[in-house]
């Protein structure tokens, strides 16, 4: 069973700390049962696991603080007193071991032992013909007491009793109870709460068992003690208590319960000057008791006589406004009140930090778990090295001047400070106080900061801005290290540089005026003046990089001063295209240099003077090297523009590397796209795949599968697609290359797939655009790409065309629109020229729709002139020869599939008599025969005019003739000649 | 040379915007000037100068030219010192007052207390008092 509480926040279950609603029963989180809070039932002190509290609230957090106690035991509430002497119930006083009570000479109260009794026991007996329930209400050595059912007793030899019977209450019902009077009192209960059916009324029962009591003091008060397990405390004053022994223990259970009024008007009821263990009561729920209406009042006499030897007392003066007091009495209270409770030691560490003095604890084992926002503040101002305990909502609400406070004490971290929830101008000046440097320049100004102000002019070199500036010791510091910096040694005044600074500034100036004097700066070198990297570059300003050229024995005094110059020397000869003075520069930084990014950065300017020197090859082997370890990506793209320099397979990896690498998209793309074009390193030919079966290398085709579905740009997305379709066509065509891709369904998109699946397909997309005027640019290209590719194909290799040219000329010029006039001639003149032999060849013939093709361009041949013209002519007439020629052949199979079913026919026609079914059928063969040699004789009389190679004109005249000679026989055999 | 580098000729760092392109150029000019350096030419700057001028994309993304210095930071030796002074902070402009002190130790208290409270009533017993004899009897 676990217990709700409400600390303010609303009820929660204390086993799982969740919020509940007054009226659960069940805890909706845990399932847990719910009890009435601590007003209603006494505190649930069953051992549990402990909870880990990791997380620090911004309010404190009761729920975990409760908890913490299920890992403790209770102790008394006495043992929370400075006099823990046992007290006389009957009246209060301190009664130490004494046997009897010096106010009122009561001897010291023991109660017994619990003990067995068959008082309680249930019996059934005959009453006529039903049987009636019974209670032994008493019973000595001999006898027995029944209370009969109908309220009589009887009193009866133990021997005749009737048979007991099961009671209707739970096993359980009486646990706890120390004496049999209450088992009655207990049945009286549980008629009254109609738990169970009984034939005698509640009173009866409890009237029985509070007149037994009456008559032994020490049974009554056995029966007291179970009155309060029972929670009957009204019953307490029938039992011939004394009135302040009944309050006591009525002010004991309302402990017990919680209930703060009633411990407050009992409290109030017993004498002002016994009964001290009530201060330990009041202690317990002070809260709750300074909030009940007129207790100072009610307890202020028991509170003031107990003020002088009970700490607790006091405390409780002032927190019910008895005493005055001010906030440092307030937290000191809330320190002495916690002292004496068994608290767990996560709440009492919590407690402490928020209320100690510095002086009070030792800041290292404070625990902050359970502690909210205003305890960690308390608490990191009171121990500002524990200023890590502190969160940003701390500070949302505290007061600036103690953030000022904190801030002096340097335990004001800058990122805390931005993080929190202030104004926009708090935080500005905070981290004025704390981090200048992380304020805008118009937030420095904002805030007055002038100091700051100055600091950055100097350090962005803003001469005027710094002599302009209100004087102070920063402007006289920083204008005197103005003058140093621009060779003013006359304006350089000392005594004005801040004393930290002076001795650096001392040494700065004796080089300037060493430098001015024409004598040897370097002399004037300190190891102190040189740990100070930034009068590097002063320094160099001030000499000249190219006058700074110590002995052996100076650089190696100052390796790391030297090493940083022979690199600026090195650049140096880089700006002034002195290559080689820049290579053995940059070897001296690499002969003493330790740093690795220093030795980077020597190679990378080695490398460089080596490349405009021309040895590329020499340049890419050093920034290899500086590449084995982890440096900086300009050299990853350095490499790839050295590289650029040597064979384009090996520039292609290197710059695919940087497509890999590259930090930013658009950089990935540029070299993606240098190093596709380093290794196409021709022009891309559309055929060159029946030739040459170029792959990507891998190196590049991971960078450019990858790229080309990141959010590119479409003209970007385009030029990728065409390099894969080109070298990487399986992957393009694959179902879901390009499902990440948001241009998947682009025109774009879907013209290289379908080309890189086959040129057919890519045909198709492009028949798909109607309106060629506005469409994209690369589309055109692409188009007209493949046109002229297409014909180029077709006329290298005229007398014998690849299979699918022809094929694919025939489809742009009749599903493409927009193909300029001269192609579309010359593809319609190639595609029936190639296609035409490519069937003769296969013994197949042209069909009507190439020959409808070959027609009707033949109309535009006369539009070209020129040498388009010419060489349009001589294309019409190779493609109409091949198709008279294929037609030719195909009219000669035809005649010559006829010869042998016509000599067969003759030979019939000899043999057997006129007039049969077999005559006339060798007839019809004869004039099948004569209706092939009119067709095949009309065919290629239409072709006649159109030929002009005097060789195939003379071939069809014969064929022509031949079927004439043909058919005249034919006839002669009917009878027709 | 293999390629001509803006940059280099103008002695900026790689990438260097317009403004410095600018400033750069006056430098690279009294460079050429003082060194006497034939290699490196006016029109040379010129063109640098136009090159870096008309650049529309962030050349940080391309991989055209050799790239100097790969890691600027080496040339600009970092930490505090005579030369880049600490910067100082402000002064407080808020007093302290006992007020401002009482209310975060009031906080606090409060918050300390709210924790006693929901924790005191479980760590205590309340016993009515008599002596009582431990066990049971027949």
């Amino acid at each position: 069973m676990s217990v709700t509480a409400d600390t303010g926040d609303g009820p929660f279950c204390q086993n799982c700390a969740r919020p509940t609603r007054p009226d659960d029963r069940f805890c909706g989180s845990c399932g847990a049962p719910l009890v009435a809070p601590p007003a209603m039932a006494a505190p649930d002190h069953r051992p549990a696991e402990p909870i880990e509290a990791t997380r620090s609230p911004a309010r404190p957090a009761p729920a975990a603080a409760i908890e913490f106690t299920r890992t403790g035991t209770t102790v008394p509430a006495r043992s929370l007193l400075t006099n823990q002497q046992p007290m006389c119930v009957p009246c209060g006083a301190d009664r130490a071991d004494a046997a009897t009570c010096p106010a009122c000479g009561s001897a010291r109260i023991v109660l017994p032992a619990p003990a067995t009794s068959p008082i309680g026991s249930l019996h059934k007996y005959r009453k006529g013909v039903r049987k009636r329930f019974a209670l032994r209400v008493d019973a000595d050595a001999e006898t027995s007491t029944l209370l009969m059912h109908d309220g009589t007793t009887s009193v009866l030899p133990h021997e005749q009793l009737p048979p007991t019977t099961a009671s209707p209450l739970p096993d359980n019902a009486f646990a706890g109870l120390r004496g049999p009077l209450a088992r009655l009192v207990r049945y009286g209960v549980a008629v009254q709460n109609q738990e169970v059916s009984l034939p005698w009324p509640a009173s009866t029962l409890i009237d029985h068992a509070l007149a037994i009591a009456r008559d032994d003091l020490t049974g009554a008060r056995v029966l007291a003690v179970d009155l309060l397990v029972l929670n009957r405390p009204d019953l307490l004053d029938r039992i011939g208590l004394g009135p302040h022994e009944v309050t006591w223990l009525r002010l004991v259970h309302a402990a017990r319960t919680g209930d703060v009024e009633r411990i407050v008007s009992c409290a109030a009821e017993l004498p002002a000057d016994r009964y001290r263990q009530k201060i330990a009561v009041l202690a317990t729920f002070m809260a709750g008791v300074s909030t009940v209406p007129g207790a100072a009042e009610q307890l202020r006499p028991a509170l003031d006589h107990y003020a002088t030897d009970e700490p607790l007392a006091g405390v409780l003066r002032r927190t019910l406004g008895i005493e005055p007091r001010d906030a440092r009495q307030y937290a000191a209270d809330t320190g002495l009140y916690a002292a004496p409770f068994p608290l767990p030691a996560e709440v009492r560490a919590a407690v402490v930090a928020a209320t100690a003095t510095p002086d009070e604890i030792d800041e290292s084992e404070i625990e902050t778990a359970v502690l909210g926002a205003a305890g960690r503040l308390a608490h990191a101002h009171a121990h500002p090295s524990a200023s890590r305990v502190l969160l940003p909502g701390d500070l949302t609400n505290a007061p600036l001047a103690i953030l000022d406070d904190l801030a002096d004490a340097g335990a004001l971290d800058p990122d805390l400070v931005t993080a929190s929830g202030r104004d926009d101008a708090d935080i500005t000046y905070l981290l004025g106080r704390i981090a200048p440097e992380r304020l805008s320049d118009e937030q420095v100004a904002a805030l007055g900061h002038t100091d700051e102000e100055l600091r950055r002019a100097f350090l962005r070199g803003d001469h005027t801005a710094l002599q302009n500036g209100l004087e102070s010791a920063t402007q006289a510091h920083l204008a005197a290290l103005t003058a140093l910096s621009r060779n003013r040694p006359q304006d350089v005044d000392l005594t004005r540089v801040a004393a930290s600074a002076r001795p650096q500034a001392e040494r700065t100036l004796a080089v300037l005026r060493a430098v001015l004097d024409d004598t040897d700066p370097i002399e004037q070198f300190t190891e102190p003046l040189l740990e100070d990297r930034t009068v590097w570059q002063p320094l160099v300003t001030m000499i000249g990089a190219d006058r700074l050229d110590p002995t052996p024995e100076v650089r190696g005094r100052f390796p790391r001063f030297f090493e940083w110059v022979s690199l600026v020397q090195a650049r140096e000869h880089l700006f002034l295209a002195r290559w080689e003075e820049s290579v053995r520069s940059a070897r001296d930084c690499l002969a003493l240099a330790t740093d690795e990014a220093i030795r980077d950065e020597a190679r990378n300017l080695e490398a460089c003077g080596l490349y405009y020197l021309g040895n590329s090859q020499a340049a890419l082997q050093v920034l290899e090297s500086a590449l084995e370890g982890d440096g900086p990506l300009a050299l990853l793209a350095n490499a790839g523009v050295v590289a650029a320099e040597l064979a384009p397979e090996l520039a292609a990896t290197h710059l695919a590397r940087v497509a890999r690498e590259a930090p930013s998209l658009a950089m990935r793309l540029n070299a993606a796209r240098r190093a596709w074009l380093m290794w196409q390193s021709d022009e891309g030919r559309m055929w060159q795949g029946e030739h040459d079966e170029r792959q990507l290398p891998v190196v590049l085709r991971a960078p450019l599968r990858a790229i080309v579905t990141e959010p590119i740009g479409l003209a970007e997305f385009q030029q990728i697609l065409e390099v894969l379709a080109q070298y990487d066509a399986d992957w393009l065509a694959s179902p879901h290359s390009l499902d990440s891709s948001a241009h998947r369904d682009s025109l774009a998109a879907r013209y290289f797939r379908a080309r890189a699946a086959d040129l057919s397909a890519a045909v198709g997309v492009l028949a798909t655009i109607i309106d060629w005027h506005n469409a994209p640019e690369w589309i055109v290209e692409q188009r007209d790409s493949l046109v002229r590719q297409t014909m180029d194909v077709l006329f290298d290799s005229i007398d014998d065309p690849p299979g699918m040219a022809g094929a694919i000329a025939v489809e742009l010029v009749t599903r493409v629109d927009g193909i300029a006039g001269r192609d579309q001639v010359f593809l319609s003149l190639l595609a029936v020229a190639a296609l035409a032999l490519r069937l003769s060849e296969n013994g197949e013939e042209v069909t009507d729709e190439l020959v409808n093709l070959l027609m009707s361009t033949r109309g535009s041949v006369a539009v070209l002139d020129g040498d388009d013209g010419e060489t349009a002519h001589d294309l019409l007439e190779l493609a109409t020869r091949r198709v008279v020629l294929n037609r030719y052949e195909a009219r000669s199979r035809d005649l010559d599939a006829y010869v042998e079913p016509y000599n067969e026919a003759l030979a019939f026609l000899e043999q057997i008599p006129p007039g049969t079914s077999s005559w006339f059928a060798a007839r019809h063969v004869v004039n099948q025969t004569i209706d092939a040699c009119q067709r095949c004789r009309a065919q290629l009389n239409d072709w006649i005019p159109l030929v002009d190679h005097p060789d195939v004109l003379r071939d069809l005249h014969q064929f022509i003739e031949h079927t004439r000679e043909f058919e005249f026989h034919a006839r002669q055999v009917l009878g027709q000649g | 040379m293999s390629e001509r580098n803006p940059y280099l000729l103008l002695g900026l760092d790689y990438g260097a915007r317009t403004d410095e392109a600018r400033r750069g150029f006056a430098r690279a000019a009294r460079r050429i000037r003082r060194s006497g350096s034939t290699e490196v030419t006016i029109e040379d700057l010129n063109w640098a100068l136009h090159q870096i001028q008309s650049q529309e994309s962030d050349p940080f993304d391309a991989v055209d030219h050799f790239r100097v210095p790969a890691n600027p930071a080496v040339f600009h030796p970092g930490g505090k010192g005579l030369f880049n002074p600490a910067p100082v902070p402000l002064a407080r402009r808020a007093k302290t007052n006992q007020s401002d002190v009482d209310a975060v130790v009031t906080a606090a208290a409060d918050e300390a207390a709210a924790l006693l409270e929901a924790t005191t009533p479980h760590v205590i017993s309340f016993d009515h008092g008599y002596d009582v004899t431990e066990g049971t009897t027949g």
